[in-house]
């Protein structure tokens, strides 16, 4: 390797940021630029009787009000689903539209009535507000298992109690119920994985720019996946020529998934730029992200984990109600589907499971996938009863663990493995991770202490040890599974004639520091300075396609594509140097930037093969000038990251306040390019993970009412939250792409919930209060009430 | 010295018309007026007594309407006299619709001052006027508030073309920002928060709106060296303030130490909550030059990230710590 790879080289993006320079789409002004409001519905299931939008249009500065009615006859039905799903009977799911405007009855508090657009963001939302909706209110109902029982109020008439789809994997349910009767111990958990709003701090926002002249419509929106939101808005929403469609996603403060969905305000900022034949900037404000962006989680889950004498794990049934929200966003069917039911094989060699999920509209806003998706749902199913069995069955949650891992394999020399529930990991060794982790905490010293304590408090320790599939994936695969979309990713590799090099990338870096992680893999398979490397993403009009950012696929898809690329140059230019040298290409190195004739000290370097692509005049006969190379890479599996997190509590007696102390993750993400910016990564996936077993948690009211939709009341980790992680890792490399990597974006987040949860219900165990479960998030409350109603 | 400004009032020309030539009216909203008289048409005896600065005095003189156009505009002829100096101005006044039941009045007119009001008085005479503008503005309003008016048409029955204003509070403000050393004059709206007018009216785009709350933090700068969420102050609130924001960090090219530490400890990715961030942790290093860790996160508790889990941030202000 050379000189970048494996380095904690620091990005080359901060400056921007650092200085104040970063463009976000709400930096941006256009010429003739105006601004759109956008009325919503405060009510949570209603018919809209009349909207009268007279005041608003007299209003001095607006420019134009449009409703749903404006939509009637275009034929514009609204944002499309992009993964499909099928009953167990094998009929297409339920696929209610999701219009653009509301016309006739809105479905969740937020929904969208008019757009109001003016000269000025204020006067947009002043006039905005003198828009009259009538509505007549209705009931509505917003918990998944309560919105399938026959009665609901409804939330689309044309499906029957609600259910979008029934879905099941893995072994036959009678084996399964076979299996866990017949176990020596079962362990049974009836939780909720509560619904969690993502909250990028960069509210969402869009740029709508319809040029006449030239026919052409340009978006600015904050997107991981700026062509994926050009397919969608040209084939699927508007019917616009895709080759008249510019979409730029600029800088991007965060998405965690809540940014790769196609959002109706996109579509509707381009339409509404058409009418009036100006730039439409909408811009959400906190209150507007937290009803509007998709939101996470929310599953109502029932399972079974079955147990032999010795601790070995026998079968596990489980069955999960998965809350959709009141719309299909463009991925929810994944997610409680192909992203967590894939997942529940876990790192045990469980051998019969079977996963039942029931998917359901609520009249809530849109589920989709947040950091994680799917897999943090599995996981903290898994991780919960794991740690609950050894509690039950008093045996240490570590031992119980290294009896279930499945042995170790690379891949390589032994295949991957093949699970229960369709997956194949890649490679693995599970053992080394959480030996490492037992080293960092302590752990014999902590059982001491913890039996020892005697001063108001309870201490608890939590594991977790977890896999999740990343690096999303393979398109022949996925569309079996009933993706709408291939998943592959492209880069283009241009070699200017001065020998700097500009790549342009399918990916989308909101954070990540795409810049410097992948200019570090070009600069090191090309021997060339890293300054001499410009990254470029998020602009359809100089990145030819991408997928974008989203289930830790950067680097395993993208870096890979962009490492097709490469060798194709250094292939051309091995022609071109051989030329040169006059010798055979296949009797060159390439090594420092250079061609060199083995065994000689005749050589050219990286430069005079560029400038003699671009000068052909002395040049190989046939061949065509330029050193310019795209590539498309599309993953022979998913990558399958694993790790073992810890953590420790202490709980106040006397309140139930949690603290968390010590917080140990030993992750393997495969191989590292830059460590500082995993590590970042992992910091972050953490602080998310942590957020939602002890802080976060959206909750409605009855009334489809969201009664924490602000900072204010929303609770999300604040710096004095939180201790300073104690992380390390180990290498797995991964078997199948060229950097040998896994993916380290979303692995914080995925082991972290459960290995807290787990931990404050250690604690209370310790005290000898044998809860079974404390809701999330554990506030002081719930945690005290815990202690009060189980004195055993 | 120039008079000059422009009010939005909450209803009509002709409403605002009958109250400035009512002369019980016009006395009880200028300020100091002690005595209005009307002598002849459109002529008053007034007797007005105000302190200025140092000095204080007690006026006596005309005031006098000309050019009137009913219910459009008037000039304002002023010819006061004191022991302390002469007051001589005029000012022109119009009356513009702006909705149904709103109307501006502009004033447009320069003052002269002679004697000791000239000599003592000068230097604050810019700052009295601007105050006097505003009370009697003020008093207006009030007056507007509690009129029942017997004219009670709206503007757009008396010219139809006009659209209905959505604008709740369009007053305006011609104030002075002083950002990263620089002086902007510009003209903002009563309700505009400072964070809106730096990235909108001063395209100062690196200072971030991340809530409605004031919860965030994105949005936090340095006004005379304190961390100030500028979505919780109004523009108005910081004029003649030192405000310093994120394009103001760096000197001739070089980064101040709370940005290299963000960088070489790697407190940043997405970017969006670190201008924020850095003013609120300069802020602390210059109350306590050597935190430890849980000050420093004590002090950052007001600033969300949701990228770095607040690790690398904690560590930047450590390693600006040093370097400051």
């Amino acid at each position: 390797m050379g000189n970048y790879i494996g380095k904690s080289v620091k990005r080359v993006e901060d400056k921007r940021f650092l200085t104040g320079k970063g463009q976000y789409t709400d930096d941006i002004v256009l010429h003739q630029q105006t601004y759109a409001s956008i009325v919503r519905s405060p009510y949570a299931h209603a018919n809209i009787e009349s909207i009268d939008t007279s005041a608003a249009e007299k209003a001095v500065g607006v420019v134009a009000v449009f409703t749903g009615k404006d939509f009637a006859d275009s034929g514009i039905a609204g944002v499309p689903c992009g993964w499909q799903v099928n009953f167990k009977n094998g009929d297409i799911m339920k696929e209610p539209p999701h219009p653009l405007l509301v016309a006739d009855k809105v479905k969740h508090l937020g929904d969208a009535v008019a757009i109001v657009i003016a000269e000025s963001k204020e006067i947009a939302r002043d006039a905005a507000e003198l828009v009259d909706v009538s509505y007549d209110v209705l009931d509505s109902v917003v918990d998944p298992k309560k919105a399938a029982q026959p009665g609901a109020p409804l939330v689309h008439e044309d499906c029957p109690n609600n259910i979008c789809f029934d879905w099941e994997l893995g072994n036959p349910k009678s084996d399964v119920n076979a299996a866990i009767e017949a176990s020596h111990h079962v362990t049974t958990l009836e939780f909720v994985n509560q619904r969690v709003i993502p909250n990028a701090m960069e509210p969402r926002a869009a740029i709508g720019d319809y040029q006449a002249a030239g026919d052409k419509y340009t978006l600015y929106t904050s997107s991981q996946n700026p062509h994926l939101i050009r397919l969608l808005l040209c084939a699927f929403v508007l019917n616009l020529p895709e080759h008249k469609v510019r979409v730029v996603s600029p800088d991007v403060g965060g998405g965690f998934g809540s940014k790769i969905f196609h959002y109706t305000e996109e579509a509707l900022v381009i339409w509404c730029s058409k009418q009036i034949g100006r730039p439409v900037k909408w811009t959400s404000d906190r209150s507007e992200a937290f009803i509007t962006d998709a939101h996470g989680r929310d599953h109502v889950t029932k399972a079974d984990m079955g147990f032999d004498a010795d601790g070995k794990i026998t079968a596990l049934r489980v069955e999960t109600y998965a809350n959709l929200g009141a719309y299909l966003s463009t991925f929810a069917p994944a997610v409680p589907t192909y992203l967590h039911g894939t997942l529940l094989q876990g790192l045990y060699t469980t051998p019969v499971i079977n996963v039942d999920v029931t998917a359901v509209f609520t009249h809530t806003t849109a589920v989709d996938a947040y950091r994680g998706a799917g897999r943090p749902e599995a996981t903290y199913l898994l991780e919960r009863m794991i740690d609950l069995a050894a509690l039950e069955m008093e045996m240490d949650p570590a031992e119980l663990r290294f009896k279930n891992f499945i042995p170790a394999f690379d891949g390589v020399e032994q295949e991957g493995y093949m699970t229960q529930v369709a997956l194949q990991y890649d490679s693995g060794d599970y053992d080394p991770v959480l030996k490492k982790a037992l080293d960092m905490v302590g752990y014999d010293d902590f059982r001491a202490k913890q039996s020892a304590l005697d001063n108001g408090k309870l201490i608890g320790i939590g594991f977790s040890t977890y896999i999740e599939a990343c690096g999303i994936a393979p398109s022949a695969v996925v569309g079996a599974l009933g993706a709408r979309a291939g998943l592959f990713e492209s880069a283009q590799v241009r070699v200017q004639p001065t020998g700097k090099v500009s790549v342009y990338t399918g990916s989308h870096s909101h954070g990540q520091g795409h810049e410097t992680t992948f200019a570090q893999v070009v600069a090191d398979r090309m021997g060339i300075p890293l300054d001499d490397v410009e990254i470029v993403h998020g602009d359809s009009e100089s990145v030819a396609f991408g997928m974008g950012t989203y289930g830790s696929r950067s680097l395993a898809v993208g870096g890979s594509a962009i490492v097709k690329s490469i060798d194709k140059v250094l292939e051309k230019g091995a022609k071109i140097a051989a030329h040169l040298l006059e010798a055979n290409a296949d009797d060159l190195d390439y090594a420092g930037g250079k061609w060199t004739v083995k065994g000689t000290d005749k050589s050219i370097a990286f430069g005079d093969v560029s400038l003699t692509a671009y000068v052909p005049h002395n040049y190989p006969e046939g061949l065509e000038p330029g050193l310019d190379f795209s590539s498309f890479y599309d993953p022979a599996n998913f990558t399958y990251p694993f790790g073992a997190h810890i953590a420790i509590v202490e709980i106040d007696k006397s309140t139930g306040k949690v603290e968390l102390q010590r917080f140990i993750a030993v992750d393997d993400v495969g191989n590292v390019i830059n460590p500082m910016i995993v590590d970042g990564q992992i910091h972050g996936g953490l602080a998310q993970g942590i957020g939602q077993a002890l802080f976060e948690g959206a909750i409605y009211d009855d009334n489809g009412q969201l009664i924490n939709g602000s900072y204010m009341d929303y609770c999300m980790p604040r710096a004095d939250d939180l201790p300073s992680f104690e992380i390390d890792r180990t290498v797995t490399p991964c078997p199948h792409n060229p950097l040998g990597v896994k993916g380290a974006g979303e692995a914080g987040t995925i082991g972290s919930t459960p290995a807290v949860v787990n931990a404050v219900i250690d604690a209370l165990w310790s005290g000898g209060h044998k809860v079974k479960d404390v809701k999330m998030p554990m506030t002081p409350e719930r945690v005290w009430s815990a202690m009060q109603s189980d004195q055993a | 010295m120039e008079l000059k400004g422009k009010e939005v009032l909450q209803a009509t020309k002709e409403q605002i018309w009958s109250l400035l030539m009512d002369p019980v009216t016009l006395a009880k909203i200028t300020p100091g007026i002690s005595r209005l008289e009307l002598v002849e048409e459109d002529v008053y005896d007034a007797i007005a007594e105000i302190k200025i600065g140092p000095v204080k005095g007690t006026f006596g003189g005309k005031l006098r309407l000309k050019d009137k156009d009913q219910p459009n505009s008037f000039s304002l002829i002023v010819d006061q006299k004191s022991k302390i100096g002469n007051v001589n101005a005029k000012v022109d006044i119009a009356l513009d619709t702006a909705s149904a039941y709103e109307s501006t009045i502009s004033f447009d007119g320069k003052a002269n001052m002679s004697g000791v009001l000239a000599s003592k008085g000068a230097r604050v005479m810019s700052g009295v006027a601007s105050s006097l503008t505003k009370q009697f503005f003020a008093a207006l309003r009030n007056e507007i508030a509690s009129t029942e008016f017997e004219d009670k048409r709206s503007n757009i029955e008396t010219d139809p073309n006009i659209k209905e204003s959505s604008n709740k509070s369009t007053m305006t403000h011609d104030i002075e920002l002083i950002i990263n050393g620089e002086t902007h004059s510009i003209t903002v709206e009563s309700r505009s928060v400072l964070a809106n007018v730096i990235r909108e009216q001063l395209r100062l785009t690196g200072t971030h709106i991340g809530c409605d709350t004031s919860s965030c933090g994105a949005c936090t700068v340095l006004i005379d060296g304190k961390a100030i969420k500028s979505c919780t102050m109004l523009a108005v609130q910081a004029e003649g303030l030192a405000i310093t924001t994120v394009e103001g960090l760096s000197e001739n090219g070089m980064m101040h130490p709370i940005q290299e530490g963000f960088k070489e400890e790697h407190g940043l990715q997405c970017g969006f909550c670190t201008p924020g961030m850095m003013m609120t942790s300069i802020d602390l290093l210059h109350r306590n030059s050597n935190p430890n860790e849980s000050e420093i996160r004590e002090a950052l508790e007001g600033n969300f990230c949701r990228c770095t889990g607040y690790h690398n941030i904690v560590r930047a202000v450590q390693y600006a710590a040093e370097k400051m």
